[in-house]
Parts: structure tokens; C-alpha cells; sequence
């Protein structure tokens, strides 16, 4: 990629910060215990938290393989 | 005996909050990254890079609508429990003054010698206050359900979308 450097720098920094929102929420959303009162809301909302977790975590993993083709010494 | 009912709504706004928050969140940086692709998306030679960009767009897009759509249904969820939790603690009271009891959202009669008078007035309570019971565990089985719809078709989304975003990663 050819993008200036001022350019690659500013990507580079707006990518890093998703990086770094998507990998402290997935820590956030799986300490909270929620207590709906009964079991079957209680497993939905469960399973919403694990896959919200994991989404993130993808979130992440998109991201760095973008900035590892933009910045190839990152790897 | 009530405990359990209605869970904890503070708990369950608490994690709305946090859904709504980090969604919040997501949804500056994903403006400040959509801003820097447009700029790109004229450079030939950043055709990858911009391609790479609208896959993590559209991820972040996805994370962010299931993580507020969530967030608003838990925090709704939590305003209604917390409502029909007072609800239930007021019918408590009600039946307590007819000499009844809740078990969980039956009125049911406490053990016990009673007297004829007492047996009469108990009578008398039962049916009204078992009909305001049953208000409100239909109350909570529609807030349950609207709330478990809106999780099941979250986590069926965000599940849908890590896979494509992994899927995509392997290639």
C-alpha cells in the first residue's frame, strides 16, 4: 500500500483504538452477573454475553490482520 | 416467599448499561474509521487495504446494533422486574392483612388452626388476590419472553458475523 505516511499513521491509530475498546468490552461483558429470575431468560442473556465476548474477540482479530498488511513489520 | 421472582433488576440494567456504553463507543470509532476509508477508497493502490476496512465496518456494525438493541431490552427488562417486584411486595401486604400468603405468585393459605371467621375471610380474599398474581406473572412471561427474543436473535447475529469476519481471515 502506497497510503502517506500522516496518512497510514492516522488509520493505523483509529485502528489500534478499535483493537483496544474491542478487547477491554470483551473483558467487561463477561464479568457481570446478571440475575434475571428465572432460568430460560437467565441463558439467553448468558449466551448473549458469551457470544457478545466472541464477537469482539473477532472484532479484534479483523483488525489486527488489517493493520498487519498495513504496517507488515507489526507482525 | 418472593425472593427470586422477579431476580435483580439493578443487575440486569447494569449490564444493559454496559451493552449501551460500550455500543456508544464503538459507534465514534467506527465513525472516525469510516471517515479515514472514504478517504482511501479514491487511491487504487489502497484497494486491499479499503476491502480489509469495509469487512472490519461491517463487523463493528453488527457488534454495535446487536450490543445497543441488547442493552435497551435488558434495560426495559430491569424497569419492568423492578415494577412488578413493588407489585408483588404490595399484594404481599394485601394478602398478609386477609391472613394469606404468596408462594411465589400463588396465594396460597398459611398452616395452621384457624377460626371459622378467618376461614370465611380467607375465602373471601383468595380469588381477587390470586387474579392480581396472575396479572403479574403474565406481565413477567411477556417481559421474558421479549427479552429472550432479543438475545436469542443477538447472539444468532453476532455468532453469524465473528464466523464470516474468521471465515474471511482464512482465505
Amino acid at each position: 500500500m502506497t497510503t502517506p505516511g500522516p496518512r497510514r499513521d492516522g488509520l493505523v491509530r483509529a485502528l489500534t483504538a478499535v483493537r483496544e475498546a474491542a478487547r477491554a468490552q470483551a473483558d467487561d461483558v463477561l464479568g457481570h452477573v446478571p440475575d434475571t429470575g428465572d432460568r430460560t431468560t437467565g441463558r439467553a442473556v448468558d449466551d448473549f454475553v458469551e457470544q457478545a465476548a466472541d464477537a469482539l474477540r473477532a472484532l479484534d482479530e479483523s483488525v489486527a490482520e488489517t493493520l498487519r498488511a498495513l504496517v507488515p513489520e507489526r507482525r | 416467599m418472593i425472593d427470586g421472582v422477579t431476580g435483580d433488576p439493578g443487575s440486569c440494567s447494569q449490564l444493559g448499561g454496559a451493552f449501551r456504553s460500550h455500543a456508544a463507543r464503538l459507534t465514534v470509532l467506527r465513525g472516525e474509521l469510516a471517515e479515514r476509508t472514504e478517504r482511501l477508497r479514491r487511491d487504487p493502490a489502497a484497494t486491499a487495504t479499503v476491502t480489509d476496512l469495509d469487512a472490519d465496518l461491517r463487523l463493528l456494525d453488527t457488534v454495535v446494533d446487536r450490543l445497543d438493541a441488547s442493552g435497551s431490552a435488558l434495560q426495559r427488562f430491569a424497569q419492568e422486574l423492578a415494577e412488578i417486584a413493588e407489585a408483588i411486595r404490595r399484594l404481599e401486604g394485601e394478602a398478609e392483612a386477609a391472613g394469606l400468603e404468596l408462594d411465589g405468585l400463588r396465594v396460597v393459605e398459611p398452616w395452621g388452626v384457624l377460626t371459622t371467621e378467618l376461614a370465611q375471610q380467607r375465602h373471601r380474599a383468595q380469588p381477587d388476590l390470586q387474579r392480581q398474581a396472575d396479572r403479574l406473572a403474565s406481565q413477567l412471561g411477556r417481559a421474558r419472553i421479549a427479552t429472550t427474543r432479543v438475545m436469542v436473535d443477538g447472539t444468532a447475529a453476532l455468532a453469524a458475523a465473528a464466523t464470516t469476519s474468521r471465515t474471511r481471515s482464512l482465505r
